[in-house]
C-alpha cells in the first residue's frame, strides 16, 4: 500500500527508484515486476506508519528518489580542488552522540605514519579513552584496538556524572606513542535522578515535573535520562 | 475584559535552508521556497491580517531565519516565485478543464487555483512583492513577536568546542534580522532547540533575552525546576529560557494521532505531480521529466487504506472548529491541574515549524484562526509571547538547563549519525580551523583579500548549516545536501591555500559572491573574535 500512485510512473522512472534501492536484478526486470518491487519496499512501512508526521520521510524519500538527479557536483565553482583524502595532522576528536554513546574520529598524517613506519613497519594503532573525575584525573581506562584502516569508532559512555577523553597510539616493537589526544566531553550528571528519593512519595511534584514530558497518550519524550528517572520510580513501585 | 488565568505562548520557526541557485534556468530545490511562501507564510499573513483587524490582544513568536529572510528579500527569487505561481495557476486551469466529468474534484481544483490566483495578488498588490515587510507591519501591529535564530540554524552543541564559530552564528543571525527588516531580536529561537551549558554566556553576550528550549531541558537541568514547564526559568547569565509543553504540543504535532492525521483532513502524499501520467505533468515540474509536488491533491488522509477517498473541505473545516475548541479545553484542563502545584497561573510553550501549518498540514493556518478566535472569546486564557511574558513575569529560578533538542533521543544522534552523516564534521571542523586561522594571520585585511575572507566566513557558516546532516539523515535529498556541503568545503579550501600563497582567486571571488549572496555586511574577523564560553 504505497500512497503515491506508481502505476502512473513511467518505466525509467521506476527502474531509477529501484536502483536507488539497491535492489538487485533491476536491470532485468520488467515494469510489472519494478512495481511490485516497490510495494514490498515502501509497501509495508507505509501501512504501518500511515498519518504519521514522521514517517513522511519515508514516503518523501519515496518522492525525492525521483528527484534527486539534479545534484550532480553541479555547485563546483573554477578553482577548487577536492577535498584531500586525508589530512596532513595527526588528530583526535570526540563527540557526544547522546549519554551513552560518542562518535570518535581521528586521522594520521602522512609524516607521521611515515616516521612510524621507519620505526617500526609492523607498527599498529590503538585508542586509550579514559573516564575522569571532575579535576581530569583519570578514573578508568578502556583499551581499544583499531585497524590502520580505520578512522572513526563508535565508543559505548559507562557512567553519567564524567568527563571522556580519548588518545591515539602507536604500539611498535619497543614502545607505546602517543599520538594525539582528544577534546574532552561531559556526560551529564543526572540531577533528576538523584532527586528520585525525595520526590517519590510526592505524587503533586511528580505530576509537576513529568506531565510536560508526557504525551496525550501518556508515554514519554523519548530521552535516555527521563527513561531512566521513569524507570527508577517505577521500581520503587510508584503508580 | 481578559483576566487570564493561564497563558499560551505560540513558536513557529520558520527556517528554509540558503537554496539559491540563480544560474539554473529552473532548480529543484528552489521550490521548498516557493511552495513555503505559497503554501504557508502568505496564507499565514492573510490569515493573521484578517484576524488583527476584529480582535486584539495575542500576540504569537515567530522566528524568521536568516537563511529565509535573505532569500525572501531576493529580488531574483521573488521574480521566480512569481513565475512559479503563473505556472501552477496555468496548471490549475488545465486541471479544471480535465476534471469536467467530476464536479467535486473539480471544485477542489479550482478552489487551488484560485488559492493561488489571489495569493500572487496578496504578494504583489498588500505585500508589494516583499513578504518581510509584511511581517513587519504584523510585529508594529502587536500580533507578531519576531525573533531570529543562528545564522544557518546551525546545530549548536556539536560546535561547542568552536566557541567563535558559535558567536558568529548567533551574531551573524542578530546582524541579519537587524539588517532585513530593521529590528533587534529579544529572543533567539535555538536551531533544533538544543542546548549545551556554557551556550547561555554567548547568547547573554550578544543580548539575547530568552530562548525557547526541548520539553526535557529543564527537568534535565542543573536541579529541578520549582515551576516545570509552567514558567520560564533563568540561566546564570540572565537569559530567560521557556521549556516546551509536550502534551500540547504532540495534540497537534504527533508520531501517532495529532490533529493533522485526522481522516477528513488533506492527504499530503497524494499530488498529481506523481499521479498523472508524465506527457501531461511535464511542463508542471523539472527537467528532464523529474516528478516534484505540485500543490494540487485531491484526497482525504482517509484512513490506514490505499483507496482514498476524496477531500471534503466541508467536512474538514468542521473538523478545525473541533480541534481548536479540543486544543483550548485541554489547554483549560492542564492549567486547572497545574496552576495549586505551581501556586501560580501557568504560561505553557508550543513550538512548530512554521511550514507545519499550510504545507505539510493544509488546514493547519485555519486551526490557528480557530484558535485565535477561541481563546479571545475566553477571558480566562491569553495568548502571549514569550518577550511580552518576561516583561510582566521578571522573577524566575534561576537554573542551567540540560544539553537537549527536540530531535529523536533528545541528544544529538539525529545530527550525528555514525551511519550517515558524522564523517562531515571531520571537515567541517577542519574548515571552521582554517577560517579562524585565517582570521587570525590576516586580520582587518582590506579591498579585494576582505572580500575574499569574507565570502570564505559566509561559506563557513554556509556550511554549519543543520539541514544537510539532516537531510542525510533523513535521506530524502541527500545527493544535494552532500553536494551543498562539499561545495562549501572546497570554497572554504580555495581560499585557504589562496591565502597562503597570498593570492587572490578572482574569478572564484565573482563568481562565489554571486552564487552565495548573503549575509552582505559580514565582517570575517567575527571568526578570530574570542568569547568566552
Amino acid at each position: 500500500m504505497v500512497l503515491i500512485n506508481i502505476s502512473s510512473l513511467n518505466d525509467c522512472e521506476l527502474r531509477y527508484i529501484v536502483s536507488s534501492e539497491n535492489v538487485d536484478g533491476w536491470q532485468s526486470m520488467n515494469r510489472q515486476q519494478l512495481i511490485e518491487c516497490l510495494n514490498d519496499i515502501y509497501g509495508e512501512d507505509a501501512m504501518a506508519s500511515e498519518g504519521e508526521l514522521t514517517s513522511g520521510n519515508r514516503r518523501l524519500k519515496f518522492c525525492k528518489g525521483l528527484t534527486d538527479v539534479q545534484s550532480d557536483g553541479t555547485f563546483r565553482l573554477p578553482g577548487v580542488e577536492k577535498l584531500p583524502p586525508v589530512y596532513m595532522e595527526t588528530a583526535i576528536r570526540i563527540l557526544p552522540k547522546d549519554i551513552n554513546w560518542a562518535y570518535i574520529f581521528w586521522s594520521l598524517g602522512p609524516n607521521e605514519e611515515e616516521k612510524l613506519n621507519e620505526i617500526d613497519p609492523e607498527f599498529s594503532l590503538y585508542l586509550e579513552a579514559y573516564e575522569l573525575d571532575d579535576d581530569l584525573s583519570v578514573r578508568e581506562s578502556f583499551k581499544i584496538d583499531i585497524d590502520l584502516e580505520d578512522s572513526s569508532w563508535n565508543f559505548s559512555l559507562p557512567d553519567l556524572g564524567c568527563k571522556y577523553r580519548v588518545s591515539l597510539f602507536a604500539k611498535t616493537k619497543d614502545q607505546d606513542i602517543l599520538l594525539a589526544e582528544s577534546n574532552i566531553i561531559t556526560v551529564p550528571r543526572s540531577v533528576l535522578l538523584d532527586h528520585i528519593d525525595e520526590i517519590k512519595n510526592d505524587p503533586d511534584r511528580i505530576c509537576l515535573l513529568f506531565s510536560s514530558i508526557l504525551n496525550k497518550d501518556r508515554a514519554p519524550i523519548g530521552n535516555r535520562l527521563v527513561d531512566m528517572a521513569i524507570k527508577k520510580l517505577n521500581k520503587q513501585e510508584f503508580v | 475584559m481578559k483576566n487570564p488565568r493561564s497563558r499560551l505562548g505560540i513558536i513557529l520557526n520558520a527556517h528554509l535552508p540558503y537554496v539559491r541557485h540563480i544560474d539554473y534556468p529552473k532548480f529543484l530545490e528552489e521550490d521548498w521556497l516557493f511552495e513555503a511562501m505559497n503554501e504557508s507564510y502568505i496564507p499565514l499573513l492573510r490569515m493573521l491580517g484578517r484576524v488583527s483587524s476584529t480582535i486584539s490582544g495575542f500576540r504569537i513568536c515567530i522566528s524568521l531565519s536568516p537563511t529565509l529572510c535573505t532569500m525572501l528579500g531576493d529580488k531574483a527569487l521573488n521574480e521566480r516565485f512569481v513565475q512559479y505561481m503563473l505556472c501552477h495557476i496555468e496548471l490549475g486551469e488545465k486541471e479544471i478543464q480535465r476534471l469536467e466529468g467530476n464536479p467535486a474534484a473539480q471544485a477542489l481544483a479550482r478552489n487551488y487555483h484560485d488559492g493561488l490566483a489571489s495569493n500572487l495578488a496578496f504578494y504583489k498588490d498588500a505585500c508589494a512583492s516583499s513578504l518581510l515587510s509584511s511581517f513587519q507591519k504584523l510585529e508594529k501591529k502587536g500580533v507578531l513577536e519576531i525573533i531570529t535564530t543562528c545564522a544557518t540554524h546551525a546545530y549548536l552543541p556539536l560546535y561547542q568546542d568552536y566557541p567563535r564559530a558559535v558567536n558568529a552564528q548567533v551574531e551573524v543571525g542578530l546582524q541579519t534580522l537587524d539588517y532585513c527588516l530593521d529590528e533587534h531580536s529579544r529572543g533567539f529561537w535555538l536551531p533544533e532547540c538544543a542546548y549545551y551549558p556554557g551556550l547561555e554566556k554567548i547568547l547573554a553576550h550578544q543580548n539575547v533575552e530568552w530562548i525557547p528550549l526541548s520539553s526535557q531541558a529543564l527537568l534535565t537541568g542543573s536541579q529541578l525546576p520549582l515551576k516545570g514547564n509552567f514558567a520560564p526559568i533563568k540561566t546564570p547569565s540572565g537569559v530567560y529560557a521557556f521549556s516546551r509543553d509536550l502534551y500540547l504540543s504532540n495534540l497537534i504535532w504527533s508520531d501517532k494521532s495529532g490533529y493533522p492525521s485526522d481522516p477528513d483532513y488533506r492527504e499530503f502524499y497524494r499530488d498529481i505531480g506523481y499521479d498523472l501520467d508524465m506527457d501531461y505533468i511535464r511542463p508542471y515540474i523539472h527537467e528532464p521529466g523529474v516528478r516534484v509536488f505540485t500543490g494540487y491533491k485531491y484526497w482525504a488522509v482517509t484512513g490506514h487504506t490505499n483507496e482514498k477517498v476524496l477531500y471534503d473541505p466541508k467536512k474538514a473545516k468542521e473538523k478545525v472548529k473541533e480541534h481548536a475548541s479540543n486544543f483550548i479545553y485541554s489547554l483549560r484542563t492542564r492549567a486547572d491541574m497545574i496552576r495549586p502545584l505551581i501556586g501560580d497561573d501557568p504560561y505553557f510553550t508550543v513550538s512548530f515549524d512554521a511550514e507545519l501549518f499550510g504545507h505539510w498540514w493544509y488546514e493547519g493556518i485555519d486551526f490557528l484562526e480557530e484558535l485565535i478566535k477561541g481563546m479571545a472569546k475566553s477571558p480566562d486564557i491569553e495568548l502571549q509571547s514569550q518577550g511580552d511574558y518576561i516583561l510582566g513575569h521578571p522573577d524566575a529560578q534561576v537554573m542551567e538547563p540540560g544539553w537537549s533538542s527536540w530531535g529523536e533521543g533528545g541528544f544529538n544522534s539525529v545530527w550525528l549519525d555514525s551511519e550517515n552523516n558524522a564523517w562531515l564534521y571531520r571537515h567541517t571542523f577542519k574548515a571552521i580551523e582554517n577560517m579562524q586561522e585565517l582570521a587570525e594571520r590576516f586580520s582587518q585585511q582590506t579591498s579585494l583579500k576582505k572580500r575574499f575572507l569574507s565570502q570564505a566566513a559566509r561559506e563557513t557558516l554556509l556550511l554549519m548549516a543543520s539541514d544537510w546532516p539532516f537531510i542525510i539523515h533523513s535521506n530524502t535529498s541527500a545527493g544535494y545536501a552532500k553536494n551543498r556541503l562539499l561545495s562549501h568545503l572546497e570554497n572554504i579550501g580555495l581560499v585557504y591555500n589562496n591565502m597562503c600563497k597570498n593570492a587572490v582567486n578572482t574569478e572564484w571571488l565573482v563568481k562565489a559572491e554571486k552564487a552565495n549572496a548573503i549575509f552582505p555586511n559580514i565582517d570575517y574577523n567575527i571568526f578570530s573574535r574570542g568569547v568566552e564560553a
